[in-house]
């Protein structure tokens, strides 16, 4: 069934009507519908110039306006004002109001080739890729690698212990006792004093401070600045060279 | 800008390495130099000058042989030159060695790419061995004599 409304036609619709602005012909079948757009094409061309007849059908699939010229339908879909009108037979307009769309309102949407993506992302990517290798090339020219290795030592934490200690490792130490040879004293109350013996006395003097820790479970002696001391028996390890303790003059 | 600032940067390694070159070309023209004085010293005195002087002391007896402002100047990798007798370095007594040892407020270099390259362009590549080697404290230690 096809709701039909009627405007400036005469109830034949082979005729136009300057009185029956609008005629609601309600519903109609579809042989009824093609009896009024038969009669409605034969509509005088003149009158037709003048009065602008029209027909407004509404089906399933679509509300049209059929108007008429030279013999022809030219049908407008409403809901599509923009559109321009289209020669249609009355089988192809009847056609036309069955029609149902099948696909989803998004559908079109979907079939719609893909808006160009910005190159945000590709910009992005490649600034970050940027930052990241500045970053690294600058980290690796500002990163100066040591021969000065930190050395792992577990400080002792036993007040006692640590006393006791010191107590027994306060003392003077040397490789030598010629020039050039050099000498540690640790002090009791965690000094430490490194020189080397010179022609004139003591050069390359340098004092620091120490406390007492194991590495690889043996007892050391870690120094804020000066690394770390190894106590081997009753002897220094420092930079591979043993110190003896130096027994003090009967 | 980006691609500036990534040629930039790229460019840095190079001029680091430049000047790591650079500096190690100056020491080793230095150890050269300074322990071919000494040698001579040696050769004609039958024995090494005393030792016993303090970094950057220009050494008793090298008049003549050493430059002393050159002597006395900062190294281009920090610190001074020393020159010692008998002197016990990384577990072994040398009989004669050239030190670049830290001064107060003038520390050597401890980059250790700046010390490996002294050491291949120098001897044998490897700090802990050969006629160049890291002896007490870390300092660059240069043997004239064994």
């Amino acid at each position: 069934m096809y709701l039909v409304t009627t405007s400036h036609l005469g109830p034949d619709a082979r005729r136009t009507s300057a009185a029956s602005e609008a005629l609601d012909r309600g519903d109609l079948t579809s042989s009824e519908l093609t009896a009024l757009l038969d009669a409605f094409v034969e509509i005088d061309p003149a009158d037709n110039e003048v009065h602008d007849p029209h027909v407004i059908v509404t089906g399933r699939g679509a509300k049209l306006i059929i108007r008429t010229s030279r013999g022809r339908l030219q049908v407008y879909d409403v809901r599509d004002h923009a559109a321009p009108a289209v020669e249609m037979t009355v089988a192809g307009v009847l056609q036309r109001l069955d029609r149902v769309e099948t696909t989803s309102p998004f559908a079109q949407a979907e079939e719609l080739p893909a808006p160009t993506a910005p190159h945000h992302g590709i910009a992005f990517a490649m600034l970050a890729l940027g930052l990241i290798l500045n970053g690294y090339i600058l980290y690796s020219v500002f990163y100066v690698e040591s021969v000065n290795k930190k050395v792992e030592v577990k400080l002792l934490t036993d007040a006692d212990e640590i006393k006791a200690k010191e107590a027994t490792l306060a003392g003077i130490y040397a490789t030598g006792a010629k020039t050039g040879d050099r000498v540690i004293e640790i002090g009791a109350a965690g000094q430490v004093h490194f020189y080397e013996i010179g022609a004139k006395g003591p050069i390359n003097d340098l004092k620091d401070t120490y406390r007492i820790g194991r590495r690889d479970g043996l007892l050391c002696v870690t120094t804020t600045d000066s690394g770390v001391i190894d106590l081997v028996g009753d002897t220094l390890v420092y930079y591979r060279d043993v110190y003896q303790r130096r027994r003090p003059s009967p | 800008m980006l691609i500036i600032g990534i040629l930039a940067a790229a460019s840095v390694p190079a001029l680091k390495k430049n000047a790591i070159n650079a500096r190690s070309s100056a020491v080793m023209n230095d150890l050269r130099v300074y322990s071919g004085a000494f040698q001579a010293y040696a050769q004609e005195h039958g024995d090494w000058p005393p030792g016993g002087a303090a970094p950057g002391v220009f050494p008793a007896g090298m008049d003549g042989y050493l430059s002393a402002t050159n002597w006395s100047r900062t190294t281009p990798i920090g610190g001074n030159y020393q020159f010692a007798t008998q002197s016990p370095q990384g577990g072994g007594r040398y009989a004669a060695v050239i030190i670049i040892s830290s001064t107060s407020n003038n520390p050597v270099s401890s980059d250790f790419n700046q010390l490996s390259d002294i050491d291949k362009k120098l001897d044998d590549g490897n700090l802990n061995t050969g006629n160049l080697f890291l002896g007490y404290r870390n300092y660059p230690v240069f043997v004239l004599e064994h």
